[in-house]
């Protein structure tokens, strides 16, 4: 009898654990990411998804001769800065370090601006030149991008015309030799959208071009297939996928200690997540207790 | 006064004052949170439109007729007017002619897209069940055949019993069916339960992102 007593006031006591203020959770969530980005010094385990590592490799396969470009498409928006941008500036300071010659191009109209900053930025360390190293094909509205697509396969300066500042496309050194997808050594697709399904159908499959995926976390699950079929030569998942691709090319950027804060927030919703089933059991056993009582 | 100066940078501020004042909607509902809402609508389709015009409708159209005189882009804009026919039923016939012809390109496209992105999933989806080869000289060779034969394995009882579960041409009544099926629907959770996690890991890193921003980029208090 007094078991069931003090197992009743124990029940009553833990359920309310189930009305907790969101905002108390909400202040515990941010506490979470902000200790590791106070504590830097605090090392991280952290192991390199097959994904990225076949990223990683793929772009270190990469020929680099004047008949061939990367292509990097960055089709993503600032609404998903926290994993994209981090991503691109991963592999541009690896195609960069490398002195690999790359276009940028992109179907989202915010991008240009930064990732054109991005270069400027990346350019102090590894020295490249507008036209000669690189070249930014400019924004092409996403709903245009199956004709695009398609054109680029048989013409790309045809298709294209101009850069991002109206510039004619074969004035420029890098494209010289530059025609048609068979001069792309690899496809480097950077978004938060669905677009990699057109790179997949319209692109990939003519020539086998070497296609490479840089998407958010939330993205990512309905492509691992596609690694699986080669179909995609290596892909980077959320910001966990930058900071793989920080490990791998031996950076130590936002995208690592993100990682290092993503295990602190993983920690505290799985903490959160059997409280609460504890708080609900408890809540069953003192209505059960009620109705016998 | 450097600091501040910092601090008090306009492209700074602005930016931290916005993520503020977004974020703030989560303890409740702002008048400061509905500004920087509306501020972010109008930035984003006033940029659009000034994108849309600068890298699309100027290059391709209105710089190739008005300064290199190539005419013949002119013959564009009624093919495109008559969409609008729509609106007036005497003509409406004059938009289903564009229509028509959007779906016969589209339909084409699709077919090529579609082919070339599943057909390499079908024929991937035919998995040995016992490895052809092995490396020569692998120390760990039965390690690895008895990997790759239970990971194919695995692989082609989930893609059974999901194809069964999605089998409603008749009904399941014969035991192994019925078991098959409903193994492919907890296999189908399993699935659905990842990607929620996978969610929850873009929301957190976003959320990482903007603690980065204001305590890091624009407080200068945590160590960069």
């Amino acid at each position: 009898m007094k078991n069931n007593a003090s197992l009743y006031t124990w029940a009553t006591k833990v359920s309310k654990v189930q009305s907790i203020n969101p905002r108390v959770i909400y202040l515990l969530l941010i506490a979470a990411i902000l200790i590791p980005l106070f504590l830097n010094k605090i090392q991280y385990t952290n192991i390199p998804s097959k994904q990225s590592t076949e990223f990683y490799d793929t772009v270190n396969a990469i020929r680099n001769d004047d008949r061939h470009i990367v292509l990097v498409d960055g089709s993503w928006s600032q609404s998903t800065r926290g994993e994209n941008y981090w991503q691109l500036k991963a592999i541009l300071t690896h195609l960069m370090s490398k002195h690999i010659r790359f276009a940028l191009l992109s179907f989202d109209p915010q991008i240009d601006v930064p990732t054109m900053a991005l270069v400027r930025e990346l350019s102090r360390r590894y020295p490249y030149q507008y036209g000669v190293d690189y070249i930014d094909w400019g924004y092409r509205p996403d709903k245009s991008i199956k004709q695009v697509l398609k054109g680029l396969v048989i013409n790309i300066p045809g298709t294209l015309k101009s850069d991002w500042k109206g510039r004619p496309l074969t004035a420029f050194p890098i494209m010289k030799k530059i025609h048609d997808v068979t001069n792309i050594s690899a496809i480097i697709e950077v978004t938060n959208t669905d677009l990699i399904d057109k790179w997949l159908g319209l692109v990939q499959g003519i020539n086998r071009t070497p296609l490479l995926y840089a998407t958010t976390a939330i993205g990512a699950p309905n492509y691992y297939p596609y690694l699986d079929s080669r179909q995609l030569s290596g892909m980077l998942t959320g910001v966990k996928g930058a900071g793989d691709y920080e490990q791998l090319i031996g950076e130590q950027g936002f995208a690592t200690r993100a990682t290092g804060a993503l295990s602190f927030v993983y920690a505290l919703i799985i903490g959160l997540v059997i409280i609460g089933n504890i708080g609900q059991i408890a809540g069953r056993w003192q209505r059960l207790m009620d109705q016998n009582a | 006064m450097n600091y501040l100066r910092h601090v008090f940078q306009p492209d700074l501020l602005f930016g931290a004052l916005g993520t503020i004042a977004l974020l703030s909607l989560v303890f409740r509902e702002n008048k400061a949170y509905r500004l920087f809402e509306h501020i972010f609508i109008g930035l984003a389709l006033g940029y659009e439109v000034e994108q849309g015009w600068t890298n699309v409708l100027r290059p391709q159209l209105w710089d190739p007729v008005m300064r290199d005189g190539q005419w013949i882009w002119v013959a564009a804009v009624p093919v495109c007017l008559m969409l609008y026919a729509a609106y007036v039923p005497k003509i409406a016939w004059l938009s289903r002619v564009v229509y028509g012809l959007f779906f016969g390109l589209t339909s084409g496209t699709i077919f090529q897209e579609t082919s070339q992105r599943f057909v390499p999933q079908i024929v991937s989806s035919f998995k040995p069940i016992f490895p052809s080869a092995t490396i020569p000289h692998d120390a760990y060779a039965n390690l690895h055949r008895l990997s790759f034969t239970l990971n194919n394995l695995l692989f082609i009882a989930i893609l059974i019993s999901v194809l069964t579960y999605f089998f409603f041409a008749f009904d399941n009544k014969n035991r192994i069916v019925a078991v098959t099926a409903k193994s492919g629907r907890m296999f189908l959770m399993i699935a659905f339960g990842a990607m929620f996690g996978a969610t929850v890991m873009t929301r957190m890193a976003l959320l990482i992102d903007r603690m980065y921003f204001i305590f890091v980029d624009w407080l200068r208090l945590a160590p960069r």
